[in-house]
C-alpha cells in the first residue's frame, strides 16, 4: 500500500512538473480531456531458451525487448507516465518448467503474460497459472486447436493463427503446387503432441475434402533414438507428396532415417511452421532437408510494417529472424496497449482491452505509430493495432483471424521464403 | 479376411507356446529365451515375411546394441557395489559431449575423439568413486541415500554439460545419410558401424569378464563384499577397475547414441529407463544378463512395430519387462534368491 502511495505522490509530482514544463515552453496543448494515469506494467515473457523449441527463444526475447524499447519511446514521447518493464524466463518447452516460470514472473510482480510457444506448455500453464490468477497470457507460437476452446473469460489469446487455420493453408499450399488435389496421395508423419496429432488431423480433414487421399498415417514417439521403421512406414507406398509435422530437436534424428530408406523424397516433402527453423539443415542434415518446403504464419508481403520491423531489428544486432519472433513483438504490444485503455496495469481490467486494441473497430495503428496509438487511446478513442505479424484481429476465442501463411522451401542449407497463401477465413 | 483371421490364429499358437515356455524358462532361462526371440521372429516372418522381419529385426539390433552396451556398465556397478547409478544416463551424455569437443572443436580424427571420450568417461567414473561414493560407504551410507545422491549427482551432470556446452543440438561429424543395401536390407553405414563395435566390446567385456582373474574377483565382490575382503581380495582394486569398465562402456554407448542420433544434454536421460529395463529384465547384477536384455529388449520393440502403432514402442519395451518378471522375478539370468 505505502509503495503505490510513493508512486502516486511520485507521479502527481512528476506530472505536475511536466505541466509546468509544457507550460513553459512554446510546445502546443495536449488535448483536455487526456486520461492522465501513471501506469506501472510488468510484462512475463515466458520462452523457450532450452528444449525443443531452443530454436526459437533466444529471437523471441530480443523481440520481447525491441517492443519494449519502442514502448518506452513511445510513452517519452507521449509524455506519459508509463513504466513498462519484461521479465524473461526461461520455459525449457517443458509443462511443468512452464508453470514454474509462469508463477515465478507473477511473483516478480507481471500482470500480462508472454508465451508460452509449445502448445503443450501454453495450456498448462493457461490452467494453472493465468485462468487461476486472472492474469491475461498472449502466447505468440502456440497454434493447437485446444487452446481456441479453453474456458477462459477471455484472458487466453494468442497472435498466431490456430491449426485449424494452418492444416487448411497446407492443403491449399500442396494443392497450389499440384494444380489440383484430386486423387493424389499424401503420407503423413507427426510427433504424437497436440501440435502433432492436431494438426494431422486437420491437414488430412481439408486434404480430403479437397479430393485428396491419405495413404498412410504415422504418429511417432517424439523421444525414441531410432526412427528407421517409422521412417519405412512414412516412405512406403510411393505417395505424390509426404506431410511431415514435428519440431527441430526431433526431426534431426527423423530427416537422417528418411533419408537412409532411399525412397523418400525431399522434394516432395512437406512440413510446418514448427521446423520452419534456419539452423534444420545443419542438424538434421542438408539431404534431409533440401528442397522440402512448407507453411509458416507469416507476414503480407506488401506489409510496410513488417518491412519497418525487418530494418529495426537488423539494426539491433544479435539473433537472425525465426518464425514467431514479430508474433512475440505484437504480444507484447498488446498487453501494453491494453493496459493503457484500461488505464491500469491490474491483469483482469488489462484482459478487458487486449481483444478490443487488437482487431476493429478503430483507427489503424502500427508498431511505428505506437505514440499516436497512445494518444487516442488516452483520448478514449478505439484503436484497431496493426502488428509487425500482421493484423491479428483476435476473435471471440481469442485466435489470430487476419494474415497469411508463407511457403517456404529450404534452399542451399537455408530457409526462403517464395509465396503466400491468405488465411482461410473460416467461421469461427 | 486375413487380417481378422491370422491374429486369432497367432493368439493361439503364442498361447501354446506361453505355456511350454514357462516350465522351460524357469529352468533354463537362456534357452528359453533365445528360443523365445526365434519363436517370436519365425511367427512374425509367417505373418508379415521375410524382408519386413529381416529389416525391423536389423534396426532392432542397432536401438538394442546401445541399451546393451548402456546396460552393462549400470548392471557391473549395481551388482558389485549395490549402487543404483541414476547418474548413468549422464555419463553417456558425458562421453557423447567429449567426442563432440574432440572431433569437431580440436578436430582430432574420429577414432581419437571415441578414444578419448571411452577414457574420459572411465576417469569420471572413477572420479566420483573416489570422491563420492567410496567415502560415503565407508561411512555406512544406505542404499536410499546412495541413490538420491546418484539421482542429485545426474541433475550436476546434466546441467553442467548445459551451461558448458549450451543446450542446441549438435551431430558428430558421422555420416548418418549414407546406406549400405544387401539383399535387399538397408541399414545406415554409421549404425552398422554401431552393431560392429558394440558386439566387438561386448564380447571383449564378456570374456574379461569370464576368464581372467579380475572377473572372477569382480563376481566374488558381487556375493559378498566383506567375505572377498577377508578372502584377500583388494576390494580397492577391483572397485577402482568396475568404474573405469562401466564408465568407459557409458562413454562408448554415449557415443554411439551420438554418431546414429543427436548430441544433446538430455542424450543420456533419454535412454536411463530403457537401459535399466534392459538391466532388470537380463538381471540385475549380470553383465550377460545386460547384454541380453538390452539385444531382446531392442529387438522386441523394433519387431512390435510390425503389427502396433509407433506410438506403442515404449509401453511394449517395458510390457515385455513385466511379462518375464511374472515368470522370473530375477529376469532372465540372475539367480532365485530368497523372495
Amino acid at each position: 500500500v505505502q509503495k503505490t502511495a510513493v508512486a502516486g505522490i511520485l507521479s502527481v509530482t512528476v506530472a505536475a512538473g511536466a505541466v509546468g514544463l509544457s507550460a513553459c515552453g512554446e510546445d502546443e496543448e495536449d488535448g483536455g480531456g487526456a486520461q492522465q494515469a501513471s501506469l506501472n506494467l510488468t510484462i512475463g515473457d515466458l520462452v523457450p531458451l532450452t528444449g525443443a523449441l531452443s530454436d526459437f527463444g533466444p529471437p523471441g526475447r530480443k523481440a520481447s525487448d525491441l517492443a519494449i524499447e519502442q514502448i518506452q519511446q513511445a510513452a517519452e514521447e507521449v509524455g506519459a507516465e508509463h513504466t513498462v518493464r519484461v521479465v524473461h524466463e526461461d520455459t525449457q518447452t517443458e509443462p511443468q518448467a512452464s508453470v514454474q516460470a509462469a508463477r515465478k514472473v507473477i511473483a516478480d510482480g507481471a500482470s500480462c503474460l508472454t508465451g508460452a510457444w509449445a502448445s503443450a506448455d501454453t495450456i498448462p500453464v493457461a490452467r494453472s497459472v493465468a485462468m487461476r490468477e486472472d492474469v491475461p497470457q498472449i502466447s505468440p507460437a502456440s497454434t493447437s486447436d485446444e487452446i481456441t476452446e479453453l474456458q477462459d473469460d477471455g484472458l487466453i489469446s494468442r497472435t498466431t493463427p490456430p491449426d485449424s487455420f494452418q492444416g487448411p493453408a497446407l492443403a491449399a499450399a500442396i494443392e497450389q503446387d499440384f494444380g489440383s488435389a484430386e486423387g493424389k496421395v499424401v503420407n503423413i508423419g507427426a510427433r504424437n503432441d497436440a501440435y502433432g496429432t492436431g494438426l494431422a488431423d486437420s491437414f488430412a480433414t481439408e486434404w480430403e475434402k479437397r479430393g485428396g487421399e491419405i495413404g498412410g498415417r504415422v504418429i511417432y514417439d517424439p523421444d525414441q533414438p531410432s526412427y528407421n521403421s517409422e521412417a519405412r512406414q512414412i516412405a512406403s507406398g510411393a505417395p505424390d507428396a509426404y506431410v511431415i509435422i514435428d519440431f527441430p530437436e526431433t526431426y534431426a534424428k527423423v530427416g537422417p532415417a528418411l533419408v537412409r530408406t532411399g525412397q523418400w523424397d525431399a522434394s516432395k516433402t512437406w512440413v510446418t511452421d514448427g521446423l520452419k527453423s534456419s539452423s534444420l539443415p545443419k542438424d538434421a542434415g542438408r539431404k534431409a532437408t533440401e528442397g522440402m518446403r512448407g507453411t509458416a504464419p507469416g507476414v503480407p508481403d506488401e506489409n510496410s510494417a513488417a518491412k519497418a520491423f525487418d530494418r529495426l531489428w537488423e539494426e539491433a544486432g544479435g539473433p537472425g529472424r525465426q518464425t514467431f519472433d514479430a508474433q512475440n513483438f505484437d504480444a507484447t504490444i498488446l498487453c501494453y496497449l491494453a493496459s493503457v485503455a484500461a488505464g491500469s496495469a491490474e491483469g483482469a481490467s488489462l484482459a478487458e482491452h487486449v481483444r478490443a486494441v487488437s482487431g476493429p473497430p478503430g483507427t489503424k495503428y502500427t508498431w511505428e505509430q505506437l505514440p499516436d496509438a497512445v494518444r487516442a487511446l488516452e483520448q478514449a478513442d478505439d484503436v484497431d493495432y496493426e502488428g509487425a505479424s500482421g493484423p491479428i484481429d483476435l476473435n471471440e476465442a481469442g485466435d489470430a483471424t487476419a494474415g497469411v501463411y508463407d511457403i517456404f522451401r529450404f534452399q542451399d542449407g537455408d530457409v526462403k521464403t517464395f509465396d503466400e497463401v491468405p488465411l482461410p477465413r473460416l467461421n469461427r | 479376411m486375413s487380417e481378422s483371421v491370422a491374429p486369432a490364429a497367432a493368439t493361439r499358437r503364442a498361447e501354446g507356446r506361453f505355456v511350454a515356455a514357462r516350465s522351460l524358462l524357469a529352468r533354463r532361462p537362456r534357452t528359453a529365451a533365445l528360443a523365445l526371440v526365434v519363436a517370436m521372429a519365425l511367427g512374425l516372418v509367417v505373418l508379415e515375411g521375410l524382408h519386413d522381419v529381416a529389416q525391423t529385426g536389423l534396426n532392432g539390433l542397432v536401438l538394442g546394441s546401445i541399451y546393451a552396451l548402456g546396460a552393462v556398465g549400470l548392471t557391473l556397478v549395481y551388482g558389485i557395489l549395490k549402487l543404483v547409478n541414476f547418474a548413468h544416463g549422464e555419463f553417456l551424455t558425458f562421453g557423447a559431449y567429449v567426442a563432440l569437443l574432440a572431433s569437431v572443436t580440436l578436430g582430432l580424427p574420429l577414432v581419437a575423439a571415441v578414444v578419448a571420450a571411452v577414457a574420459a568417461t572411465a576417469v569420471l567414473g572413477l572420479g566420483f568413486e573416489l570422491t563420492m561414493w567410496r567415502p560415503m560407504r565407508a561411512r555406512g551410507a544406505g542404499l536410499l541415500q546412495l541413490l538420491l545422491m546418484a539421482i542429485g549427482l545426474a541433475f550436476v551432470i546434466r546441467y553442467g554439460i548445459q551451461y558448458v556446452a549450451g543446450s542446441e543440438i549438435r551431430t558428430l561429424p558421422f555420416d548418418r545419410t549414407s546406406t549400405v543395401e544387401l539383399a535387399g536390407l538397408r541399414l545406415g553405414r554409421t549404425e552398422l558401424i554401431v552393431i560392429g563395435v558394440g558386439c566387438v566390446a561386448l564380447t571383449a567385456i564378456g570374456l574379461v569378464l569370464r576368464l581372467m582373474l579380475l572377473g572372477k574377483r569382480m563376481r566374488a565382490l558381487a556375493d559378498n563384499l566383506d567375505l572377498a575382503e577377508v578372502a584377500g581380495i583388494d576390494t580397492r582394486r577391483v572397485t577402482t577397475f568396475t568404474w573405469l569398465f562401466a564408465g568407459g562402456l557409458a562413454g562408448l554407448a554415449g557415443v554411439m547414441a551420438g554418431a546414429v542420433t543427436t548430441v544433446r544434454p538430455e542424450l543420456g536421460f533419454a535412454l536411463l529407463l530403457p537401459i535399466f529395463a534392459a538391466v532388470i529384465l537380463g538381471g540385475i547384477g549380470d553383465a550377460f544378463g545386460a547384454l541380453a536384455g538390452g539385444l531382446v529388449l531392442g529387438l522386441v520393440i523394433e519387431w512390435s512395430t510390425l503389427f502396433l502403432d509407433f506410438r506403442w514402442k515404449t509401453a511394449i519395451g517395458f510390457a515385455v519387462l513385466i511379462g518375464v518378471l511374472v515368470v522370473r522375478p530375477q529376469g532372465l539370468f540372475g539367480r532365485a534368491r530368497a523372495v
